[in-house]
């Protein structure tokens, strides 16, 4: 469920009174959020030591990685008793894309914990400084609403197929490079080298290399064998794109750990664990879009 | 001073290895320094699977423990299937000729019992790695690969890895040296969290 608050004190107030409510109820209270929450919130508790508190500093930078960790944290404290999560994103100073991917992320956990019985999660969102449509189309990623004591409907939640923002035209210069089988290791060192031109660094190029190798090779399998490559810089990330026939019927394609026994199924799981952003649209009628951005440091 | 080897058709390629074997002793014994050119269709039959060939290369490769400098194994063009040309490449530690850049990992020898692994292992050549560790396993139950000059490891070449070392009873097999990428991707694919034995460190 979402909380819509309005500054600091707002912020507390229905915060603590959700902790409570956990309390109330039996629950354990596991918060997820940047490290300075926990000096706001620690002091008007009445019992700290029984909040766990996650530092989500670095995990909130890729928004495919939250569920991945939520399922690992739900499956470490909800053993014994029901799961009450508080999931707080950082909104502020992200790019358009990354908005877009946060808002559809929050909408996917409703469907990526259906299953989990004992199980509430609430997700405070600061409306300060926000547009009202941006906050209607938060609001309508989630089926319930915290009003500061109490849980209430939301109206417009969106049922069925997610509403995908259109993915911004690419920006500046645009390399383009069809691949097959035979182009998988020229399309590798070609993305590579022009990563690393634009100012990633050589570990991160070797990353990003891996992603390529990935996605590309899912392509081969899955997307009529061959496809099609983009890549361009926004000057503060190197943003690759891949495009076939194939079409990802399920959204929780590569959310999800897979178990050490299973022999296949981590090509997304690697991608989605270590861009900084990756965005998919796929359907019947277009083809696979995977767009992944990787973050270039300040120099 | 070049040497001929008798490779007259019904000796057999053991027959053939042990007689190089015998040459290089001999050579190495009278203070001589062998290098040896192994025309591969000698030794293999062009229709073999990728795994008997590999094998028998890296039975050629051991001649340099018998005192050959350095042993090239050529392959006529016109004999040989591609894919088996581009798998049997991974071996060498260097390859010349048109599959020369179809090559993104070579196994070579690193030291007297040692092994490298460098390159990148990706979708294209998963099973020419997964072939190469069987071969490997086969020879040798628990070796280790030095991964100074890896670059990376997909998700197909590490799903090969796993099924090669799963394929050989009380096998294991152990990456050392590996860079943050394949350490992370080891880390992400759970495989560690399983019951086969394979160990990647950095």
């Amino acid at each position: 469920m979402l909380y819509p608050y309005s500054g600091r004190e707002q912020y507390l107030s229905g915060t603590l009174a959700y902790i409570e409510h956990a309390r109330d109820s039996g629950g354990a209270v596991v918060i997820a959020a940047e490290a300075a929450r926990r000096e706001q919130l620690a002091p008007h508790l009445s019992d700290p030591g029984s909040v766990v508190f996650i530092d989500t500093g670095a995990l909130s930078r890729s928004p495919r990685r939250l569920i991945p960790a939520w399922r690992e944290w739900m499956a470490q404290f909800a053993q014994k008793q029901p799961v009450y999560g508080i999931n707080e994103l950082v909104w502020s100073g992200r790019t358009t894309a990354h908005i877009g991917e946060l808002r559809y992320q929050e909408w996917l956990f409703n469907r990526a914990f259906a299953d989990a019985a004992s199980w509430s999660l609430m997700c405070p969102f600061d409306t300060a400084g926000q547009q009202a449509p941006e906050v209607a189309a938060v609001s309508r990623c989630h089926p319930l609403l915290w009003d500061g004591a109490k849980t209430v409907a939301s109206a417009g939640y969106i049922v069925g197929d997610y509403p995908f923002d259109v993915l911004a035209e690419p920006t500046g210069e645009v390399r383009r490079v069809v691949y097959d089988l035979a182009a998988l290791p020229s399309l590798r060192d070609g993305v590579g080298r022009f990563a690393a031109a634009c100012g990633l660094p050589a570990g991160r190029v070797r990353d990003l290399k891996l992603v390529v190798a990935e996605l590309a090779a899912n392509s081969i399998r899955h997307g009529g064998g061959h496809g099609v490559a983009l890549m361009w810089s926004t000057g503060d990330s190197v943003v690759c794109e891949f495009t076939d026939k194939g079409v990802i019927t399920e959204p929780l394609v590569g959310l999800i750990r897979p178990a050490p026994t299973q022999p296949g199924g981590r090509g997304l799981w690697f991608v989605n664990n270590i861009c900084d952003l990756v965005e998919i649209r796929s359907s019947h009628d277009m083809g696979t879009r995977v767009r992944v951005s990787m973050d270039v440091p300040n120099p | 001073m070049a040497t001929d080897v008798d490779m007259r058709v019904g000796r057999g390629a053991s027959a053939v290895l042990e007689v190089m074997r015998e040459q290089t002793r001999s050579a190495d014994r009278s203070g001589r320094r062998l290098r040896i050119l192994a025309q591969m269709e000698h030794l293999t039959a062009p229709d073999a699977r990728l795994e008997d060939l590999i094998a028998r290369e890296l039975d050629v490769s051991k001649l340099v423990d018998y005192g050959a400098t350095s042993v090239v194994c050529a392959y006529r063009d016109s004999a040989w299937k591609p894919e088996l040309l581009g798998g049997v490449a991974a071996v060498h530690s260097r390859v010349v000729g048109p599959v020369a850049e179809a090559v993104e990992f070579r196994v070579a020898r690193s030291g007297i019992e040692g092994w490298a692994l460098v390159g990148a292992v990706g979708y294209e050549s998963a099973a020419s790695f997964g072939a190469m560790l069987r071969v490997l396993l086969g020879l040798h139950a628990h070796p280790q690969l030095d991964c100074t000059g890896l670059e990376l490891v997909d998700a197909a070449g590490w799903r090969a890895l796993i099924t090669a070392v799963a394929a050989v009873p009380g096998a294991s097999l152990a990456l050392e040296h590996v860079n943050d990428t394949v350490a992370t991707t080891w880390r992400l694919s759970g495989y560690a969290e399983s019951s086969i034995p394979v160990q990647v460190r950095k």
